[in-house]
């Protein structure tokens, strides 16, 4: 059971998106997600629709692993879709109007678009960066790309040696939450029934442990790392060399292209297409 | 031959007390006025029941702790002297790397080779020499296939041999294995062990033990067992563990068959010399009953 949770969902491959710079992915998901806010059109979503597809199909990960990655969000989606189509005031006559309810077409199409837009944010992002790229790769770009910042004084190197213990000790955490629930188990304790403040009761025998657990496991790492000649305030070298290629200039630049592609149709006017009702179904703003 | 070897820790009369935080007052010395040097190439077990004193000599000489008092010297440098720096001790600890109990605290990293490479990376070591040296310290412990893999998959053995790769990847000249292999299945503490072992034949790195397991202790060039902060004894296993009735005094047994031959000594047989691991035992124990063609 607890040890199903998997941290992140990253599913090592040999595709393109694996095997570009944790940086590139990272800046390529900022400006994709700068690419989904600026799109004011159904032209424009089009495209971003095309262009995550087309990082579906490069990054080789089943459709199913993505379905199943929207599943959480449901209900989000749902209740805010509801509020958009409840609570959005159109110019026109409302479709709908039943006692204080007032549908307006408006708020109907702002429901949709909003949706694609979550579901299109959260396939593109975990598309480049959780499924593809490795944490502890994605921690290095991280530090990489703030490092920058250790200039001014932001201690960079510490909070990516935070993130790296962290996500190194999740899994023995789990396995020890595991253990001793067990323990608890096997003298009675029970977590499944009883009152919602009983069940959250029922958790302080086992976050105690756990957490006096951490605090030892934390200090006796402390010392082993001491004694491997780890110094905070001193200069280290990396194992791992993250190097930009030409594939991860080339990305950045259809990324960029993309970005200012979705920025231009966005603003194009309809009569650019010909003034039809098709082009302006298409150019409408949202 | 003896003496041109060099003295890689040399303790003149240590005493350590545990600095007490509110609790009893005048703590006794975990470790107090304690002697000893070990040359270069030893293969040292420390013996010694729980709160002997025997974690504390090791945490010492690693520099963990300062000595509350007596002189300290690691490789020829004292570190106990006024003017020892912290600088002195980082350029020290790369020569001195210690292993600890518990396989999952001291793995930093989310992958295998990178954890290797912390050590290494912590020296300010070129790219190219870290490459080589995570290479080399995983080829030494057997876990090349694994160097990709996440270590809170791996058995406790693997992820102790990992401990070890990470150690060697600084290429220490002592290694200290803190109870290293208390927490291990039989199967892991004996691939721990046959590494240490020929880490110290085939590198001629010094190996200082510290462990439980009389077996163990056994296949080491010398034994100290420390009793109340005090050196009991320091020789040979064969002079140390045939001391079996002292030894059961500090609440220690000699290996299983030492313990036998013990027994049936004691009910009158007589064996020649000091048989010490089980397959000396055997044999001693065959020869004894006359026959000894077929052990």
């Amino acid at each position: 059971m607890i040890s199903d949770i998997t941290l992140g969902q990253f599913f090592p491959g040999f595709s393109l998106l694996h095997k570009l710079d944790p940086r590139t992915k990272l800046l390529g998901a900022i400006l994709f997600i700068v690419a989904i806010f600026m799109a004011k059109t159904p032209l424009a979503f089009a495209l971003l629709t095309l262009f995550t597809l087309v990082l579906i199909l490069v990054s080789r990960i089943s459709v199913s692993v993505i379905l199943r990655g929207i599943r959480p969000v449901i209900y989000i989606l749902i209740f805010t879709s509801l509020l958009n189509i409840f609570m959005t005031k159109g110019a026109g006559e409302p479709l709908v109007a039943f006692w204080i309810v007032k549908i307006y077409k408006e708020g109907i199409i702002r429901a949709i678009f909003m949706t694609l837009r979550v579901i299109l944010l959260i396939v593109g992002s975990s598309m480049l960066l959780t499924y593809t790229t490795s944490p502890i790769s994605l921690t290095d770009g991280l530090e990489s790309l703030l490092s920058p910042l250790a200039r001014i004084g932001v201690p960079v190197h510490i909070f990516s040696m935070m993130m790296t213990i962290a996500l190194r000790f999740i899994p023995t955490l789990v396995e020890e939450t595991d253990k001793i629930m067990n323990a608890q188990k096997s003298r009675g304790a029970d977590f499944a029934s009883g009152s919602l403040v009983r069940r959250a009761k029922a958790l302080i025998p086992i976050l105690v442990p756990l957490f006096v657990s951490a605090f030892k496991r934390a200090e006796e790492l402390a010392v082993a790392m001491e004694c491997r000649c780890y110094r905070v305030d001193k200069k280290r070298t990396k194992l791992a060399k993250l190097t930009f290629r030409a594939r991860d200039f080339l990305t950045l630049f259809v990324f960029a292209l993309f970005l200012t592609g979705v920025i231009l149709v966005s603003r194009m006017p309809a009569s650019l297409l010909g003034g039809s009702f098709v082009a302006r179904l298409l150019c409408y703003r949202i | 031959m003896e003496d041109k070897k060099k003295t890689v820790i040399l303790a003149e009369h240590l005493t350590y007390v545990y600095e007490d935080d509110g609790g009893a007052h005048n703590a006794p010395p975990a470790v107090s006025d304690v002697s000893f040097s070990v040359e270069e190439g030893e293969y040292i077990a420390i013996l010694g029941h729980n709160g002997s004193g025997k974690s504390t000599l090791a945490k010492l000489c690693n520099m963990i702790f300062t000595p509350t008092e007596g002189r300290l010297t690691v490789l020829g440098k004292e570190v106990t002297a006024k003017d020892f720096s912290e600088e002195d001790m980082f350029a020290l600890r790369a020569d001195i790397g210690m292993v600890f109990q518990n396989p999952d605290n001291q793995l930093v990293a989310t992958v295998v080779e990178e954890d290797v490479a912390f050590g290494p990376e912590n020296l300010g070591l070129a790219r190219e020499e870290i490459r080589r040296r995570v290479n080399g310290a995983l080829g030494a412990v057997g876990m090349e296939e694994y160097a990709r893999h996440a270590p809170h998959k791996l058995s406790g053995g693997q992820k102790q041999r990992i401990a070890i790769a990470g150690i060697l990847a600084m290429k220490p000249k002592v290694i200290l294995f803190d109870e290293s292999t208390s927490m291990l299945d039989p199967l892991g503490r004996a691939e721990v062990v046959a590494i240490m072992e020929r880490l110290n034949r085939e590198e001629g790195i010094t190996v200082i033990h510290i462990t439980h397991y009389m077996d163990e202790a056994a296949r080491a060039s010398r034994v100290i067992v420390m009793n109340d902060g005090r050196i009991a004894f320091d020789g040979k296993p064969s002079e140390v563990f045939s001391n079996v009735d002292k030894l059961h005094d500090l609440g220690l047994e000699a290996p299983q068959g030492v313990e036998l031959l013990h027994e049936l000594k004691r009910a009158g047989l007589s064996f020649e010399g000091h048989p010490l691991t089980e397959q000396e035992c055997i044999e001693a124990l065959a020869k004894m009953l006359g026959g000894g063609a077929n052990v």
